[in-house]
């Protein structure tokens, strides 16, 4: 049929009814599958960026939630991931290590679990390269959850809830250690802390005191200098580094995963906010207190091989007790109550 | 054919060819014509000569106290990371093609060590010119892009004239003492508030080859780590104990070494 014989409306109307194809074919997608939640982050932290083969959906969120508090997925279904990731902790565990399903002593301190979506590597030694992976690792790990994951994947297939949660979520009748990754993931990506005094204050609409204030110039200063690895808004730089605990690393840390004998003692910066919840610190829960630490930082840093160039000079450290006492009045105001509370 | 429905005709063009076609040439490799020219920048470094990498990132020389340098500091280097800004190609009437408004090198990171491929108009090229560094007052949080790269290289404002803003270059590392070894921290960025940055400009021509639709260039901008320290104004690392954010003699120091810190050649290939 020649063209100039279609009145130009009915050529139009195909158009149309063509666009409407299209967008009733994702509206129609939409409304089956599970909803998708558009996370906004904090306006002056840097972008997030979010894996293609996980989109957060309100119904992912909410399984890996559950998911995260539930024993079930433990040997003796008495661990879940909430007994060494306790929220009134910011996530993490008093304990200077974990104690597992059945008694079993960790080496090292859980870390707290937020604004990870901005992490490059997990662990302390940044062995995983993505939430997802990393949820595989504490279920089968002997001195944590100690479970395997065909019986996880069994007990949850038997439940009475969860594989209508799991159908929701992902639209799959049998349920996948994959999908049980991804809910944790989800959930772990929205656990965001951002609503501390210092952002009030960064942000122009709050004041420091007077102590706090001088914790603050230390900080950011040359002669502190903890901005140049606790630094951006999430109050790390993510990287590894050795802050001179040891002269001769008992752990090492970053080498194990490198092979490289110039990475050993290091490890990833932890954020600090919330520092104020997440006793006790270092990756061998070494300090009991703030003022443990800032003592490490003034007059304990060991000399060692790879000792970090930004700790080891002499206009640094050794600091008064004024400055100490600011450092961690300062640090007191990273903390975000509202985030780091029981659930 | 009415002029309304030669209108319908050519929406219905518009919007089934137009896509189409774009698909298509989406698949190229090279969308360049022969009035164009594809090109990338690739980001080399090297002390005194020796590679501190290879072009794709391997096998980078870090923790290592294998480079001296003219005031005879022995030194080993542990980070690397830098901004450029402003990267244009410049013609012989003196116009600037911009490549790219920033880019972000960091020697542990081997994708940062070349930019994306760029598109630009064939013409009579006679350089290249860059910003090392944020100039003047486009030096502010916020003013690049917001992710966890640029955002690692915030310049407090306490250090900044009260603004925060971004350092140019920390390059960091250990040098060799009588006790053992002790940092150096060269952070160059604006001290006070000063514009310390680079405008940074180099002859480079792109030859009539390069207008093949497969071909492409590569700009190669390699730098000497010893170039910041060797002269005219020797840098000695004993001298410049601990940070040099609040020390405008440093930064000076740095920006008179530093004005030539490139040397830009260009190769050519061809796509697979
Ligand atoms: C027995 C205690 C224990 C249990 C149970 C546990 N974790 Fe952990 N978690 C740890 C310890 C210890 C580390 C640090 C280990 C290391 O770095 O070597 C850690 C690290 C992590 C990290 C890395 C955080 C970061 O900043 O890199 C994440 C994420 C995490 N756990 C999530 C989970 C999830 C999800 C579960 C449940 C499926 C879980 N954990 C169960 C103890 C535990
Ligand atoms: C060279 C990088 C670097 C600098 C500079 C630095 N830190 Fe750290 N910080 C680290 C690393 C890495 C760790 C973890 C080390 C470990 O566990 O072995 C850490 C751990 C900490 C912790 C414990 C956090 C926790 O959750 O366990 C605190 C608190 C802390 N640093 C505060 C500071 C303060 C205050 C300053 C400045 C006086 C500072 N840091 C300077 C890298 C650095």
């Amino acid at each position: 049929m020649c063209f100039s014989r279609i009145p130009w409306f009915r050529g139009y109307l195909g158009v149309v009814l063509l666009l409407m194809l299209i967008i009733s074919g994702c509206d129609s997608a939409m409304k089956d599958g599970p909803t998708p939640v558009d996370l906004r982050t904090p306006d002056r932290f840097p972008l997030m960026t979010f894996p293609a083969d996980n989109p957060l959906t309100e119904e992912g969120i909410a399984l890996g939630e559950r998911l995260f508090f539930d024993p079930l997925l433990s040997i003796n279904g008495e661990v879940s991931c909430a007994s060494c990731h306790e929220p009134r902790h910011a996530f993490s565990d008093p304990r200077p290590v974990s104690i597992g399903a059945e008694g079993r002593r960790g080496r090292r301190n859980a870390m707290p679990i937020f604004n990870l979506g901005w992490a490059p590597s997990l662990f302390w030694d940044g062995r995983s390269p993505s939430l997802e992976e990393q949820a595989i690792h504490p279920v089968e790990n002997i001195t944590e959850m100690g479970e395997d994951w065909p019986r996880v994947l069994e007990k949850l297939q038997n439940h009475p809830t969860y594989p209508g949660l799991f159908e929701a979520a992902f639209e799959t009748e049998t349920i996948t250690r994959d999908q049980v990754t991804k809910a944790l993931a989800q959930f772990e990506r929205t656990l965001i802390s951002s609503n501390a005094r210092i952002d009030d204050f960064l942000n122009g609409e709050g004041n420091l005191t007077a102590v706090e204030q001088r914790g603050f110039d230390l900080f950011f200063s040359e002669r502190g200098d903890c901005f140049h690895c606790h630094g951006t808004r999430l109050f790390t730089d993510n990287l590894f580094h050795n802050n001179g605990l040891e002269a001769v690393p008992s752990d090492s840390g970053r080498a194990l995963i490198t092979g490289n004998p110039a990475h050993a003692g290091m490890f990833r910066t932890p954020s600090l906010r919330n520092v104020e919840f997440t006793a006790p610190y270092m990756h061998d829960g070494r300090f009991a207190t703030l003022e443990a630490v800032i003592e490490h930082y003034s007059t304990g840093v060991q000399a060692t091989n790879n000792l970090d160039p930004l700790l080891n000079h002499g206009q640094r450290g050794n600091f008064t007790a004024e400055e100490k006492e600011g450092l961690v009045a300062f640090l007191k105001t990273l903390s975000d109550p509202a985030f780091a509370q029981p659930r | 054919m009415s002029r309304i429905s030669r209108i319908g005709a050519s929406i219905l063009w518009v919007i089934v060819f137009v896509p189409a076609s774009l698909l298509l040439s989406g698949c190229d490799t090279s969308d360049a014509t022969d009035d164009q020219v594809t090109l990338s920048l690739s980001f080399l470094h090297f002390v005194s000569g020796e590679a501190l990498h290879n072009s794709v990132g391997e096998g980078l020389a870090f923790n290592d106290f294998r480079f001296a340098n003219a005031a005879g500091n022995q030194y080993e280097i542990t980070h690397m990371e830098y901004i450029v800004t402003e990267v244009a190609l410049v013609t012989a009437q003196g116009e600037r093609v911009l490549l790219t408004d920033a880019h972000y090198v960091n020697l542990t990171q081997p994708e940062t060590l070349s930019s994306p491929l760029f598109t630009v108009p064939f013409d009579d090229y006679v350089g290249i010119s860059l910003t090392f560094g944020v100039a003047g007052e486009e030096n502010v949080f916020g003013s690049l892009p917001r992710t966890t790269s640029y955002e690692g290289m915030l310049w407090p404002a306490m250090m900044g004239g009260g603004t925060e803003r971004y350092h140019y270059m920390r390059l960091e590392g250990n040098f060799v003492v009588e006790e053992g070894t002790r940092g150096f921290l060269v952070h160059t960025g604006p001290t006070g508030g000063t514009d310390f940055s680079i405008p940074f400009t180099a002859p480079l021509e792109i030859d009539d080859s390069a207008r093949a639709p497969d071909a492409f260039v590569t700009i190669n901008l390699s730098m000497d780590v010893n170039t910041w320290f060797d002269g005219p104004e020797v840098y000695d690392f004993q001298t410049v104990e601990g940070g040099i954010m609040g020390n405008p003699q440093a930064q000076e120091r740095l920006h008179a070494n530093g004005s030539s810190m490139y040397i830009v050649d260009s190769s050519y290939g061809i796509f697979d």
